[in-house]
């Protein structure tokens, strides 16, 4: 049996059938078929203009931020296996990540497509900036894409306190603690004695923005576990959901690349 | 007790929904009925059969609202917004938790005369964060013991206290703190904190955290921040 | 050697360093014609991997270069100016198509649409695929810190 006729045997089979609807893209209609029938590709339109396949005018960050948001959901829910979010267990448990988890780099996948992924975000707004893809209509999409920017930096954030060593602590007190800062909500904010009710200071240590963000007066357990769910739940849900946006937009004003 | 509380936010939060479901679904109905043809098989008998509520254009009839005392959209928006502001507010209170796992704030620090004059003493430091020097106030000139916190003014880091060089030194960027507290090197802009320190009914020192004394704005001067002895 | 690390440490105080480099964004933006075409593009990031490649035997350098948190601000510190200099080569030679009366190079190919399959997916592939050999590659070089 030559690969030919086994491949030809299998592409006639029910099962092949049921699962790919339109078979081997070998014609011009099936290329079309198959962008439109296949619920991940059909986030691509049909066709593209011809500047919107060019990295001199894409660079392609934005579907490299993509993939490696991707990738870090992948590893992140892998090293989920392995890691316990409590002072007891976290620092171990990364040290386990290296020493003794099979293929010991998952942890380093994730760190560093993590740093790849900011970089290739700033450089994605840098390209959207340059080419003058945020005027009008366009304008919400850049909004909406400032918005995830934040929320890659704070996904950085709250990842880098999760291996619990001096590193990630300090870093955390320090980002933290200018959450007393803020006006009104935070303990040692301008405005922060006037929401008092006469003698007792509603907004205290214990009460104010840094609170909230910490569940603690310090960065403990709380924090730990707070920064945990965050980082693995929260804010990915957010971003998914500003994402799902984000490229719905591409595709509302006129594709990618396409002009004004 | 928490049951009703819980039964108070969910009421809270339905009750507007209800009333916005009810207020819209009436609306609704009333304004399907007076476009349905109720009126229009009694076509003949106008003068009372065509509702007050509504004047038809000609044959395309095309709804004036009538103008009615309250207006119920507004109450319906009026009530959605509230329970959202309600959820959200629930939401956020939910965030500040109400039993905290960390060591209390007061502890006691064992008798007056342990500690030495111009010692620092570290026994509190690790597990309290605190630390205990008899000396002679820096404000006052009397001696006795004063509760210094061991959390850098800077950026928040612990200092190290160097006995041989008889200062403070924060191993992040450098601050210098001499005994009594007060910086005079590095990036710090001002003194450490004091706690607020006092006997407990045993004789051992009390050393209450959730107050804190700042030189910068005068409450050293508090006898809460100062033990004589 | 000596004189030469002298001067680029002084060059390098961020008093002298910043100000240099705004002048030269602002002069570079000023006559964009010279500066933003092949030439100087292959010679600027040639000078800059000569100055890395030099510098790495210096100890000093090659400790805080190699460092793995700071191994992508290093590649920020190639990517960044590369990026600049890319997209502003492309604004150059829109400015001269359009000088002439031209039509701009996007516009040129906005009119051609190709199909998504395979033209985009397969570039996006190859992407994907070129991508997690590096992402792999470097995870298997540099530890975290930890």
């Amino acid at each position: 049996m030559s690969p030919d006729a086994i491949g030809q045997y299998i592409q006639e089979t029910q099962i092949y059938r049921s699962v790919f609807r339109v078979g081997v893209p070998d014609s011009d209609r099936k290329r079309m078929l198959v962008m439109l029938g296949s619920v991940f590709l059909h986030l691509h339109p049909v066709k593209v203009r011809k500047s919107g396949i060019r990295m001199r005018y894409t660079w392609c960050m934005g579907g490299i931020t993509f993939f490696l948001f991707l990738v870090l959901t992948f590893t992140g829910l892998l090293l989920m296996f392995y890691y316990r979010p409590t002072l007891e267990y976290a620092y171990v448990d990364i040290i386990d990540l290296r020493q003794q988890v099979p293929l010991g780099i998952m942890r380093e996948i994730h760190r560093w497509g993590a740093h790849a992924m900011v970089i290739a975000v700033w450089l994605h707004m840098y390209r959207v900036f340059m080419t003058g893809s945020y005027k009008p209509p366009r304008e919400f999409n850049w909004n909406v894409g400032v918005i995830l920017l934040v929320l890659t930096l704070l996904l950085s954030f709250t990842g880098y306190l999760l291996p619990w060593d001096q590193l990630a602590m300090w870093a955390i007190t320090v980002g933290s603690n200018m959450a007393r800062a803020t006006p009104f909500l935070g303990n040692e904010g301008p405005g922060s004695a006037l929401l008092a009710l006469g003698d007792i200071r509603l907004v205290t240590n214990a009460s104010d923005a840094r609170f909230g963000l910490l569940g603690g007066r310090f960065v403990g357990e709380s924090a730990l576990l707070r920064f945990y769910v965050l980082h693995c739940v929260g804010l990915p849900l957010i971003a998914g959901f500003l994402m799902a946006i984000h490229f719905w937009r591409i595709r509302r004003d006129g594709g990618i690349s396409g002009p004004l | 007790m928490e049951v009703l509380h819980a039964i108070g936010i969910a009421a809270s939060i339905l009750l507007p929904v209800v009333i916005l479901i009810l207020v819209i679904s009436i609306t609704a109905v009333k304004r399907g009925e007076a476009s349905m043809g109720h009126g229009a098989s009694h076509a003949t008998a106008t003068a009372h059969a065509a509702p007050a509520a509504t004047a038809k254009a000609a044959a395309g009839g095309k709804l004036i609202p009538r103008r009615s005392m309250i207006s119920w959209m507004t109450v319906a928006w009026a009530a959605f917004s509230a329970s959202m502001l309600a959820a959200a507010t629930a939401t956020g209170r939910f965030m500040f938790p109400n039993v905290l796992f960390e060591p209390p704030p007061t502890f006691k620090a064992g008798n007056p005369d342990e500690l030495q004059q111009g010692i620092v003493d570290e026994r509190f430091k690790q597990r309290f964060g605190v630390w205990l020097v008899k000396d002679n106030d820096v404000v006052t000139g009397v001696l006795g013991i004063y509760a210094l916190s061991t959390v850098c003014t800077h950026l928040g880091c612990t200092p190290n206290w160097l006995d041989g060089e008889q200062k403070f030194k924060c191993p992040c960027h450098g601050s210098g703190y001499y005994k009594n507290g007060i910086n005079f090197e590095g990036p710090t802009p001002r003194p450490l904190e004091r706690y607020a320190i006092s006997l407990a009914d045993d004789g051992q020192i009390l050393v209450d955290k959730s107050k804190k004394f700042q030189y910068e704005k005068g409450e050293w001067a508090s006898p809460q921040s100062f033990l004589k002895v | 050697m000596e004189s030469i690390e002298h001067l680029i440490n002084y060059l390098a105080d961020p008093k002298i360093l910043i100000v240099l480099a705004a002048f030269l964004l602002f002069v570079s933006l000023r006559y964009p014609q010279k500066f933003y075409t092949n030439i100087t593009g292959i010679g600027v990031f040639a000078a800059m991997g000569l100055f890395l490649v030099l510098s790495i035997f210096n100890p000093e350098f090659q400790k805080v270069v190699t460092k793995p948190d700071n191994v992508p601000i290093v590649g920020m510190l190639f990517l960044v100016p590369f990026f600049t200099w890319f997209s502003l080569r492309e604004a150059v030679r829109n400015d001269k198509r359009k000088a002439e009366g031209q039509q701009l190079i996007e516009q040129d190919e906005t009119a051609d649409k190709v199909l998504s399959w395979p033209d985009l997916v397969y570039t996006e592939l190859i992407c994907m695929v070129v991508l997690t050999v590096v992402l792999i590659g470097w995870s298997l070089l540099l530890k975290a810190p930890i």
